[in-house]
């Protein structure tokens, strides 16, 4: 039986042959631009949507693993508007044009992860075509599915993120799943090769799985964070009462105790799980480095108003672990 | 280390090469500062071609150039074979997978040297790069510090990526040392847009036909387009000027501005920078000299777009190939001299407290040494 496969390279035929063919180029990394004509995109993955039905349109990878699960849960008349979270790719193409086969009302919106979520309502069917953070998706709750493209367990922080998740999906074997977890999720095949773990995330098993991510096992040292940062914020906090020619006075002395709390903060922190966090940590040691670098009293003086800033940012952050 | 001096090598990936422009930008910037301001000797090693770099002599006294004939994986690793006992600090520029060679013959041969990657890239071309393959993330873990173009480049690659990385903006460097005195006394009613006219990615097609489409309610506006202009864009110069007779005198082509001062005294002359680009990777480096220069932004939404306005503060944003939008965007700010001069004031300030090279290199610096190398 011959069939297509689909990964970031292009778009490959299996048939007798030893080697698959590649039909189209997706990526040259030559120029990092994709020489592939949008239209054989949109056509090729048109043209074989029956095999897509038909389970027999073979690809493990972003938009075709998408579009097969879709295919299945689609097919149920509530499922309509999609997001699309990724950045652009010409898949987006091909989405916004094979989407409305498997539901007429079905609409499709694309951000890249720079923009905020909340502008695009009524969304109830995300296709995360990223490696997520907790950081992207601000109002979760309204978003009934979503899928991950990646064929892995998305991470710990995304299935505690804020506010309660729906049903969750991604492409693993359910053997794939660790014990704790493969007791609540169900499977369903798209074939024999190819099965969907279905996850519904409860309050009761949030807290299940955060006391088995990599910072419920870090109790010990989310006291010596949380130790540290009571100092900086307690530091923070005199410092910023001060009026202004006091505070120049002992600035060497502030950034001196939140360089020793940095200190700290860096020997814990890669081990944490949390991509915001340590995002937000780089950004609070940026301030801190401008505020050292800069002569320029005005210069220093904003900078410090950014670190003061982070300082709060961050204390959320470690209040959430 | 060479005569008591820490030793910064930029390399670019096996079989290519580095132009004059480039020596100019980012990366090359980077090594010039190093050598300047933190007593490194740097060095760029290159692939060997005719191309000149008058840049060296005339604006980069100091930075060094070694020149290897095909610039593959054995000519570089015995440069670098040849040089451990100097190289301190290994630069790669983009987070190409034809560096790993490269990364992995300096670890071998230098296991105490720094790597510093610039990941000066968008979000859309960095989501297809392999950052599941494990040959791949050993990669970018091998890099000490790995600096993104804009904070959403950054928040991506912190996330996506998961390895450590830092903001760092392509800055501005006054090397002509050209004077910012008066700067808003000398502006004129132009509309500015620097680089490569008429590739598929700039989209200066919009640019024009937003122009003409508020022209004549703007009698006192021309526009400006600086920079090579690519062969396939020239009939569409020659349509644009026989639909738009009028235009001729008000929308004009300047080709390449090599002279740095010239090329500041436009930044400077021009009221609004404009760009249309579908993407940029991470901050062009235009974005610096246009906000040091006072001009006003007005940008297509590509990924470091928003940065670059300070949110607004200084700037303008229009979704990609909206012409009709950037007519409107041209129509309201050209009508609004406050706008202009408080705008052009502001991008002048966040300049430089986000955009000084300088500055930019020195916490690169510090993320690479702590507070030893300053």
């Amino acid at each position: 039986m011959s069939y297509l496969s689909f990964n970031n390279d292009g778009i490959f035929l299996h048939d007798a042959a030893d080697k698959p063919q590649k039909l189209i180029s997706l990526y040259n990394p030559a120029d990092n631009r994709s020489d592939l004509s949008q239209n054989d995109l949109i056509n090729t993955v048109q043209n074989n949507l029956q095999k897509l039905f038909n389970g027999t349109l073979e690809g493990g990878i972003n938009a075709i693993m998408f579009l097969r699960i879709a295919a299945r849960l689609m097919r149920k008349p509530q499922v309509h508007n999609v997001l699309h979270i990724g950045s652009w790719s010409p898949l987006d193409e091909v989405l916004a044009k094979v989407l409305p086969q498997f539901n007429p009302k079905s609409l499709l919106w694309n951000y890249a992860p720079s923009r905020p979520v909340e502008k695009f309502a009524n969304v109830n069917f995300i296709f995360a075509d990223v490696a997520w953070g907790g950081g992207y998706v601000i109002s979760p709750n309204k978003f009934d599915t979503i899928i991950f493209s990646e064929p892995r367990l998305p991470d710990a922080e995304i299935l505690l993120a804020p506010k309660d998740w729906g049903r969750i999906y991604f492409a693993a074997p359910k053997s794939a799943l660790p014990d704790y977890l493969a007791e609540s999720a169900q499977t369903f095949d798209l074939d024999e090769n190819f099965s969907v773990i279905e996850l519904e995330i409860s309050p009761t098993l949030r807290k299940e799985i955060f006391s088995h991510t990599p910072q419920g096992e870090l109790d010990d040292k989310k006291g010596k964070i949380r130790q540290t940062f009571l100092k900086i914020r307690e530091v923070s906090k005199k410092f910023n009462e001060l009026p202004p020619p006091e505070k120049n006075s002992v600035l060497d002395e502030y950034i001196a105790e939140l360089t020793a709390a940095e200190k700290i903060l860096n020997e814990i922190f890669p081990a944490l799980h949390s991509d915001t966090v340590k995002l937000n940590f780089s950004m609070f040691k940026e301030f801190l480095i401008d505020v050292r670098l800069y002569k320029d009293w005005r210069l220093k003086n904003r900078a410090l108003e950014d670190l003061n800033r982070q300082i709060k940012i961050l204390a959320q952050d470690l209040n959430n672990l | 280390m060479r005569d008591g001096k820490r030793g910064a090598y930029l390399m670019s990936h096996t079989g290519a090469g580095f132009n004059n422009q480039q020596l100019m930008k980012d990366v090359g910037i980077m090594a010039y500062m190093l050598h300047k301001n933190h007593g490194f000797h740097s060095v760029v090693v290159n692939k060997k071609s005719d191309a000149q770099y008058p840049y060296l002599e005339k604006y980069l006294r100091g930075l060094e150039m070694d020149f290897l004939p095909e610039n593959n994986l054995q000519e570089q690793a015995e440069y670098i074979n040849s040089h451990k006992d100097e190289m301190d600090l290994l630069i790669i520029y983009g987070a190409y997978p034809q560096y790993i060679p490269l990364v992995n013959a300096y670890k071998q041969i230098c296991p105490e040297g720094k790597i510093y990657l610039w990941a000066d890239m968008n979000i859309g071309w960095g989501s297809r790069l392999p950052h599941t393959d494990p040959t791949y993330k050993k990669f970018l873990e091998s890099c000490d510090v790995i600096g993104a173009g804009c904070r959403s480049v950054q928040k991506y690659i912190a996330t996506k990526w998961r390895v450590p990385v830092g903001l760092v903006r392509n800055g501005w460097y006054n090397f002509p040392g050209v004077s910012f005195e008066n700067l808003f006394e000398c502006k004129e009613n132009i509309i500015l847009t620097v680089g490569r006219i008429g590739s598929d990615q700039k989209r200066n097609e919009d640019m024009l036909a937003a122009f003409a489409k508020v022209a004549n309610d703007l009698p006192d506006w021309k526009l400006k387009l600086v920079g090579t202009i690519e062969e396939k864009f020239k009939p569409y110069i020659r349509d644009f000027f026989t639909a738009h007779p009028e235009l001729r005198g008000r929308v004009t082509f300047t080709g390449l501005i090599e002279d740095k001062t010239e090329l500041a005294n436009e930044y400077q002359r021009a009221k609004i920078f404009c760009l249309t680009s579908t993407f940029e990777g991470g901050t062009p480096n235009v974005t610096a000299e246009a906000l040091f220069a006072g001009d006003y932004i007005v940008f297509s939404d590509f990924d470091a777009a928003d940065e670059a306005t300070d949110g607004g503060k200084c700037g303008r944003v229009f979704p990609v190939g909206n012409v009709e939008e950037l007519a409107k965007i041209f129509l309201e700010v050209c009508r609004d001299e406050k706008l202009l001069l408080e705008g052009g004031r502001h991008a002048v300030e966040w300049a430089r407290r986000e955009f000084d090279a300088e500055h930019i290199i020195a916490r690169q610096v510090y993320l690479l040494y702590g507070g030893d190398a300053q």
